[in-house]
């Protein structure tokens, strides 16, 4: 390096002095395009439709949104959850407004705020939000949050690509155990209130609806408690019943259906109940719980029901004679 | 080689000779169905009206003088029940012995006109012996003076009946009243059976009688031969048995059989059923009553006879046999005996008091002859009490499971599951049971055979120990023999789709918009006609009828040529929802009814009509919000003999 500028300088500097502060500019220049261009290769644009990373380092606060499903039937809550951490100073509020990417969808509420957050304070919020559009079965719904952060020093705008959502049939299920059916007729047997030491025997009834050609292998299922046991009547509109005995659980399944099958089953239970249930409402059924494959996203929709007692909950003209006699 | 050919011979013929007999006696006895039952009406005129009703018991015992005073009636009763029974009452051992009180037409007027004066059954004193009140004991002992011809009163008897009774052929048998094993507690024992004018000891006098009873149930016997019936009413005494087709068990349990303990009345009961061998057996249990309203002790009465094969029958008693008292249970048909009478607690029990059964086709019979209530758990069976209207806090149709029984209480019970026969269901439907008069006979129930798809459309049949069912299955139907698949084709090809179908007399009818198709059981297309039609088509059809429905609001009835006979408007112009129809004879009058019912849409108005169309009744099957279609069926399903009308719908 000392031998080139040496002979630049016996052959030019000592002669003209400019030819110096030529090469100097030139060198200047050549270090500046160096550093803009490892400026250009390093350059990172907050907005990314990949990254989930802040619009700008410098946002105020961090937030991680979540989803328990993304699966949703038509008119079901969405449950979107946000971690917020609050890395500097105090924020007045943070504004969060959803947006869908798909024209036919709009969110209610379309907005929410978490608060004022202090300095370095951090907390988690479940908000519940519906999308109302079509509905249409298949259809997936790509979302957005704009988040508004109002600090001391000024406002800052940041937005987050949410998990998109996926709409799926509208199955649900629904059991019901009678003694008497809603139009008077006499479905169950036996004592009511129950009895100590004598059966009693009730008609569950379980329906399933909002069946879809994308559906499949439907399975609704029950355990039967102890003082519970199943007789040899059933009737069934679709699909096939079952009863494990080892593990006392009747299941229901139809593997295939289409939207105009009638997906109703019921079947007989019968309680004797012992000295030690005098007083008691006993649950008659428990663990109840649905599922079936949605073939198009290979998603599992599943669902579980409460317990049915021998309140009668559904028995309008029975409910309540729940509690067992001696 | 001859010799083998002679025996071939000789076996083939006693088999030709015996067999039809054995075989059918097997066949009553196979085919009876329960309650059996029997009036003991001893009136001696019968009216029209009292003809009709006594029409519809299985067996009466009439008095003698009915051939007389009411020989029209009597054809009339056998005309409304050919297969009734009807026996002669006449008195074995007694008769009105004041003649101004006997028209001179009358048969007993000619019974006492041939009695021989040394007959008449006298005390030591020489006096007469009565047991009743008008009427004078005759000795039946062959201690008796012999007539100049040289009878006595036991030969006369019999003579008497085959001359007066069976010659007439207006009865099937006879009905000797008063037949007792002994006759030593009569008159305190101070009787004179061998004019002798001195008191024979009791063991003697018992000896004589029962001598004197079994020589004129013998030579009754003789007389009448085999065909015509015996039955007798008094004392059990074995010794008669083979005379017998039955024993009367009056007044049960009597209050002279061991002050009416049950254990000495049932026993005689059991044993008579188990001994008396002649067929057919008519064994009748009499039970008397504080009127007609007298639930409690009838229903007891009916569940002891049902505990054997007694007739059963119900009246006032002693003092006055002769009502036509009917009861709800009388309606019902528990079918064939499935078991003996068992004492629950005790199996090997013969006639211990306690909970006693007997289990029947479609029902069983229990009564409590202790002392103690009695409780009893179904938790494996269905059933459920009858729905009657004459006592409805006991007979209210509920289903049952478990019951308390109080002493002396007797109940009949039905079996809660229900099978539709003959008419087209659809799977796993909840019918309810109506009569034509739109009221409820039963409860509520699903129709739901196992082996079938839900909602699928089925038709069952009984066939000999299995049924026979046709389904349909997309564009094809299935015929299951036993369960098993005998036959499927596709009455409008591989390509098209068929609206309905029925089966009727083996044949099958197919029908889908425009055109129906009959075929025969294994395929076989029979016929095919033109229809007029809107739309989606429903179908029933009887022997020579099919009707026919469409989205209009119209019914239109077919011959099997496809002739149409009738088209008439069933419901208002502007329905276009559909009607399911249903064909049979529901009100018992011989002919045809139509039996209609909105599909989806319409509200739950079944409407019955006559095959001219004139609308013969109608009512509201379920509460009239009700809007997702009900179908129509028609079996017998409470055993009754009449089809009732079931309702059936997908949800309630």
């Amino acid at each position: 390096m000392l031998k080139f500028l040496r002979r630049r300088h016996e052959r030019w500097y000592r002669h003209n002095p400019w030819h110096l502060v030529l090469d100097l500019g030139a060198f200047l220049v050549i270090i500046i395009l160096l550093i803009c261009f490892w400026a250009w290769r390093g350059y990172r644009p907050t907005i990314d439709l990949v990254s989930n990373a802040p619009i700008h380092k410098t946002a105020p606060a961090q937030l991680e949104f979540s989803l328990a499903k993304t699966a949703l039937k038509p008119g079901e809550v969405i449950k979107l959850k946000v971690k917020y951490h609050n890395q500097g100073q105090v924020l007045n509020a943070i504004n969060l407004s959803f947006a869908s990417l798909n024209e036919d969808y709009v969110f209610v509420p379309a907005g929410s705020n978490l608060g004022a957050l202090g300095a370095k304070e951090s907390g988690e919020k479940e908000i519940s939000l519906t999308f109302k559009g079509p509905g249409r079965v298949g259809d997936k719904i790509n979302w957005q949050a704009r988040i508004e952060y109002q600090g001391a020093s000024g406002n800052f705008s940041d937005f987050q690509i949410l998990p998109a959502l996926q709409i799926m049939p509208d199955l649900q299920a629904s059991a019901k155990i009678y003694y008497t059916s809603p139009q008077g007729d006499q479905l169950g047997a036996g004592p009511l209130p129950p009895q100590v030491d004598l059966p009693t025997n009730y008609w569950v009834s379980w329906e399933v609806s909002g069946f879809n050609p994308n559906l499949e292998n439907f399975i609704m299922s029950a355990k039967l408690p102890s003082y519970v046991n199943l007789t040899d009547k059933k009737s069934l509109l679709a699909g096939n019943l079952k009863y494990n005995q080892a593990i006392r659980q009747v299941v229901w399944a139809l593997p295939k259906f289409s939207s105009d099958t009638t997906g109703q089953a019921g079947f007989e239970i019968q309680l004797i109940p012992t000295l030690r249930n005098v007083g008691q409402v006993l649950d008659l059924l428990k663990d109840m719980k649905y599922s079936a494959i949605d073939k198009v996203s290979g998603v599992e929709i599943t669902g579980t029901l409460d317990n049915l007692s021998t309140d009668l909950e559904f028995d309008r003209l029975n409910r309540g004679q729940g509690k067992v006699a001696s | 080689m001859k010799r083998l050919a002679a025996n071939l011979v000789i076996i083939l013929a006693l088999g030709l000779i015996f067999w039809p007999l054995e075989f059918s006696r097997a066949a009553t006895e196979a085919e009876a169905n329960y309650p059996r039952l029997a009036n003991y009406f001893l009136h001696w005129e019968i009216t029209d009206d009292t003809a009709r009703a006594l029409a519809k018991w299985d067996l009466l015992v009439l008095d003698m003088e009915v051939a007389k005073t009411s020989p029209e009636q009597l054809a009339l009763i056998r005309s409304l029940n050919p297969q009734i029974k009807i026996l002669a009452y006449i008195s074995s051992q007694e008769i009105m012995n004041d003649p101004s009180f006997l028209p001179v037409t009358s048969l007993r007027h000619e019974l006492l006109s041939n009695i021989y004066p040394g007959w008449w059954l006298k005390a030591s004193d020489g006096r007469s012996v009565s047991f009743w009140p008008g009427t004078a004991m005759l000795n039946l002992s062959d201690g008796a003076v012999s007539s100049e011809s040289g009878q006595k009163f036991n030969d006369y008897l019999p003579d008497f009946v085959n001359q007066h009774i069976k010659a007439s052929g207006l009865w099937d048998g006879v009905f000797y009243d008063n037949l007792w094993g002994n006759i030593c507690w009569l008159n305190s024992g101070d009787l004179d059976l061998d004019n002798d004018t001195a008191r024979s000891d009791c063991s003697s006098l018992n000896q004589a009688w029962s001598n004197g009873v079994v020589k004129m149930l013998a030579q009754s016997r003789a007389l009448f031969g085999g065909d015509f019936l015996i039955a007798a009413n008094g004392q059990f005494y074995p010794l008669y048995f083979p005379y017998l087709n039955g024993l009367m068990f009056e007044e049960f349990p009597a209050s002279w059989e061991n002050n009416g303990s049950w254990t000495t009345s049932a026993s005689h009961y059991f044993t008579a059923d188990q001994q008396i061998s002649r067929r057919p057996l008519l064994n009748i249990l009499n039970r008397r009553l504080d009127g007609a309203a007298d639930y409690g002790s009838f229903r007891f009465g009916l569940a002891n006879a049902l505990l054997a094969d007694a007739y059963y029958s119900a009246d006032k008693g002693t003092t006055d046999h002769g009502q036509t008292w009917w009861f709800d249970e009388y309606d019902v048909d528990l079918g064939p005996a499935r078991s003996r009478a068992y004492n629950i607690w005790n199996r090997n029990a013969t006639s211990s008091p306690g909970l006693w059964r007997r289990d029947f086709a479609n029902g069983i019979a229990l009564l409590n002859s202790s002392a103690t209530d009695q409780k009893i758990i179904f938790s494996k069976e269905e059933l459920e009490k009858i729905k009657g209207r004459q006592d409805p806090k006991t007979n209210d149709g509920s289903k049952l499971t478990w019951l308390k029984l109080s002493p002396g209480q007797g109940i009949v019970l039905l079996k809660s599951g229900a099978e539709i026969l003959n008419s087209n269901f659809n799977n796993g439907n909840f019918v309810r049971v109506y009569d034509e008069r739109g009221e409820s006979v039963k409860n509520g129930f699903f129709a739901y055979l196992p082996s079938f798809a839900g909602d699928q459309e089925v038709i069952s049949f009984m066939e000999g120990k299995g049924n026979k069912n046709i389904v349909s299955q997309g564009r094809s139907l299935e015929i299951y023999q036993q369960g098993k698949l005998a036959k499927a084709f596709f009455p409008f090809g591989r390509t098209l789709n068929f609206s309905a179908f029925t089966a009727v007399n083996q044949q099958l009818v197919v029908a889908r918009p425009g055109q129906v198709r009959t075929f025969n059981e294994v395929g076989k297309l029979l016929g095919v006609f033109p229809i007029k039609s809107q739309g989606t088509v429903s179908l029933a059809a009887d022997a020579d009828h099919i009707a026919i429905a469409s989205r209009d609001p119209y019914i239109r009835v077919y011959d099997f040529r496809g002739h149409l006979l009738k088209e008439f408007l069933a419901y208002g112009e502007k329905w276009t929802g559909g009607i399911n129809l249903a064909l049979g004879d529901v009100n018992a009058d011989g002919q045809t009814e139509i039996v209609s019912a909105p599909q989806a849409g319409g509200g739950p108005q079944v409407r019955i009509f006559s095959l001219d169309g004139r609308l013969l009744g109608q009512f509201l099957a379920f509460d009239k919000s009700f809007t997702k279609g009900v179908k129509p069926s028609l079996t017998d399903i409470n055993h009754d003999g009449r089809l009732e009308i079931l309702i059936g719908i997908k949800n309630f």
